[in-house]
């Protein structure tokens, strides 16, 4: 049990309040099985605190954060959107540009997806890998189309958040088809006793277990833990014996790293300075954007990222899922009402190396040969390319070779290789070598024309009319050896 | 019934099994050789075609026997570099066969294009592909075009009579979805052939 200095009164803007509860009772249902409930310390509109004792015997307020989809009213002064300032350490201040999104499924997974948006475009690439913008998280969420619940409330989509079907093309069913009812709601999700929830993988809401009945988070709740009193971070270590890792969206952040092919080397809850000294500081924050790490910051009913600092005034630049501006708050105060509690940390270990593609071989190859890659920073490859057609057979020989099938469907173009570190495209063109050379459905002897239409041609010698498609053995030249080769393949 | 009735009767009923069994084995080729078999293909010319069409002409020294050579002709005057063709032939009564003096296993080259050009004279842009009836043949020149006559055939390609065939028509047609080209200086065009008839004597 860590140290226990003095705990801050929690200046909660509709009381505190403290009733002893028997066991199992919360807003999202049942409690955690290895954890026993042992009072309620505090509940408003969007934030419910339970006391609760880990398995291991630790203390923890276990924080379900239910921020609204819009911004209460009465605070738009505050909330007036500002520059984000150029990085200016010398001046004190630095940001870092990271993606701003608007309110979808729970506005802590809303703020995770944020992160991990910078961060797939910061050397992890592959935190998005859909299709949009060419794979590369853009910095808003205006790319997806909007959709509306039962109530109807619109919302707009974003994959790194929460999956949904008919996104980024995506056929089955995803996070906001199984588990998402309306705000607030507390009834079943909707997949329970219906069909099988979908495959986790791409939305980092599920992860966090946002607005999932079964780890009693109503709809677009997430539930985080800390020390009642103690400064010290809630580890991942410290939540997994305690029996809270399963339900903590901290902890979830985790997971979804991982599951993404990255390490996780820290990951922890904390509560901030102003409720109990000793606590993250405005300096570990300051230090965490100077590392080039977006902070996500727990509020009294809300969940943002920290996204930059100026010295003066303490000031904290903030994503605050409610539009795609930039806003600020001052270290320690309340944002839009609601006081900062803690924060949630989970860094990463150093980005992969990128990988290059330097050479293949051969040049050109049929459909369903294996070519050759040369390179450096294969290990861990995600996946090759041919065109932008995906390879399904490839093998990583080592660092620097892989060995892939020419995939069906695939056509003459670049190739591509994806590792964690990001993806390297060929410099010249991979041949498709197709024996149908007129594209009629037939390796046959019509075939034969294309090759005495452009026999003799070279590629040294007649660059714009020699055509790479019809020189099967890619030696440069239209020539009898090439009819040959066609001449043994037809059909 | 009387004896004699009870001849007749049996007369009647074995000529008539006779005719039976006749009648089930007739219009196919393959079967056993009988008297009325077929002994020769007889070709004749498209009546409609003429030296501006893609033809099919019978060598007249092979015409009216088992084995029917055929020239192949483009148009009179035309400049082709070469052509593939797609034949069928009617199996089993009919079937390709090498023509004489052939190394290709089903086509000769004729005399209206110069194949024998390029680096590598060894290896010429002739060749015949054949799986069962269809026959293909892609005849051309490594470069330039030749001006078709009437009197040089593209290429020559030969069908044999089966034996036991009865007499009949047993044409060849162009292949089922293919469809014949010529190349020449602007690029690849189809081409139709008048075939001609062809009846099992």
């Amino acid at each position: 049990m860590p140290d226990q200095p003095g705990v801050k009164g929690q200046n909660l803007s509709a009381g505190f309040w403290r009733i002893l509860l028997a066991a199992g009772v919360g807003l999202g249902g049942t409690l955690s099985i290895h954890a026993q409930a042992l009072e309620a310390t505090g509940s408003i509109a969007h934030v419910r605190i339970l006391k609760i004792q880990a398995a291991n015997g630790d203390l923890l307020d276990e924080t379900l954060i239910n921020g609204p989809s819009t911004p209460p009213p009465g605070f738009d002064l505050q909330r007036q959107a500002v520059f984000l300032p150029k990085p200016a350490r010398s001046a004190s201040s630095n940001s870092l540009t990271t993606p701003a999104f608007t309110w979808v499924f729970g506005c802590s997974a809303v703020s995770g997806a944020m992160i991990a948006g910078y961060y797939d475009r910061t050397g992890y690439p592959n935190m998005y890998a859909g299709p949009t913008n060419g794979g590369v998280m853009p910095l808003d969420n205006s790319s997806w189309p909007t959709w509306a619940d039962s109530v109807p409330t619109t919302y707009p989509n974003c994959p790194l958040i929460a999956s949904k079907a008919g996104v980024d093309g995506r056929v089955a069913k995803g996070s906001i088809d199984d588990y998402w009812v309306s705000y607030n709601s507390t009834a079943n999700d909707p997949y329970t006793g219906h069909w099988a929830q979908h495959t986790w993988g791409t939305a980092i809401g599920d992860y966090m277990k946002t607005s999932q009945k079964a780890y009693a988070n109503v709809d677009g709740s997430t539930t985080f833990h800390t020390y009642v009193s103690s400064a010290s971070p809630l580890t991942a270590a410290a939540m997994v014996s305690g029996g809270v890792a399963s339900k903590d969206g901290t902890y979830g952040r985790k997971l979804f790293y991982e599951a993404r092919g990255y390490t996780v080397t820290e990951c922890y809850n904390q509560k901030t300075d102003n409720t109990i000294d000793g606590g993250f500081s405005f300096l570990q924050f300051k230090a965490e954007i100077d590392a080039g790490r977006p902070v996500m910051l727990n509020l009294a009913g809300h969940t943002v990222v920290g996204v930059g600092y100026n010295d003066t005034g303490s000031t904290v630049y903030l994503h605050d899922t409610w539009d795609t501006s930039t806003h600020t708050m001052t270290w320690g105060d309340s944002y839009s009402g609601m006081e900062l509690l803690s924060v949630s940390i989970v860094n990463l270990g150093p980005p992969p190396a990128s990988p290059t593609l330097t050479s293949f071989n051969p040049a050109l190859a049929p459909i369903g040969d294996v070519v050759t890659l040369s390179g450096t920073g294969f290990t861990g490859t995600l996946s090759v390319s041919f065109n932008g057609t995906f390879a399904s057979a490839f093998t990583v020989d080592g660092p620097t070779q892989i060995s892939v099938t020419v995939p069906a469907g695939a056509t003459t173009g670049k190739v591509a290789v994806t590792t964690l570190g990001g993806t390297a495209q060929s410099i010249s063109d991979f041949t498709i070598i197709t024996y149908d050379l007129n594209g009629d459905g037939h390796i046959d002897l019509k075939d034969v024309a294309r090759i005495a239409r452009y026999f003799g041609t070279t590629k040294a010698g007649d660059p714009t009319g020699f055509q790479t498609q019809y020189d099967l053995n890619g030696d440069g030249s239209i020539s009898e050896q090439d009819a040959t080769i066609l001449f043994s393949e037809l059909d | 019934m009387s004896t004699s009735g009870f001849a007749t009767f049996r007369l009647f009923t074995a000529a008539s099994i006779l005719t039976l069994l006749a009648a089930c084995g007739g219009g196919g080729g393959g079967g056993g050789t009988s008297s009325n078999s077929a002994t020769k293909l007889v070709h004749t010319t498209d009546p409609s075609a003429t030296t501006a069409d893609w033809r099919v002409e019978a060598d007249p020294a092979t015409n009216g026997t088992r084995t029917v050579v055929f020239h192949v002709y483009g148009p009179t005057g035309a400049s082709v570099q070469g052509t593939t063709v797609f034949l069928s032939c009617l199996a089993p009564q009919i079937s390709w066969v090498q023509p004489t003096g052939a190394t290709d296993p089903y086509a000769l080259p004729g005399t209206a294009l110069d194949l024998a050009q390029g680096p590598n004279v060894g290896v010429q842009l002739f060749k015949s592909h054949r799986i069962n009836a269809d026959l293909q043949v892609a005849a051309y020149q490594k470069s330039g075009t030749a001006v078709l006559t009437s009197d040089h055939p593209l290429f020559s390609v030969a069908v044999d009579l089966a034996d036991g065939v009865d007499p009949g028509p047993v044409s060849p047609f162009e292949t089922t979805g293919r469809t014949s080209i010529y190349l020449d200086g602007t690029g690849e065009h189809p081409l139709t052939l008048k075939l001609g008839t062809l009846t099992a004597e």
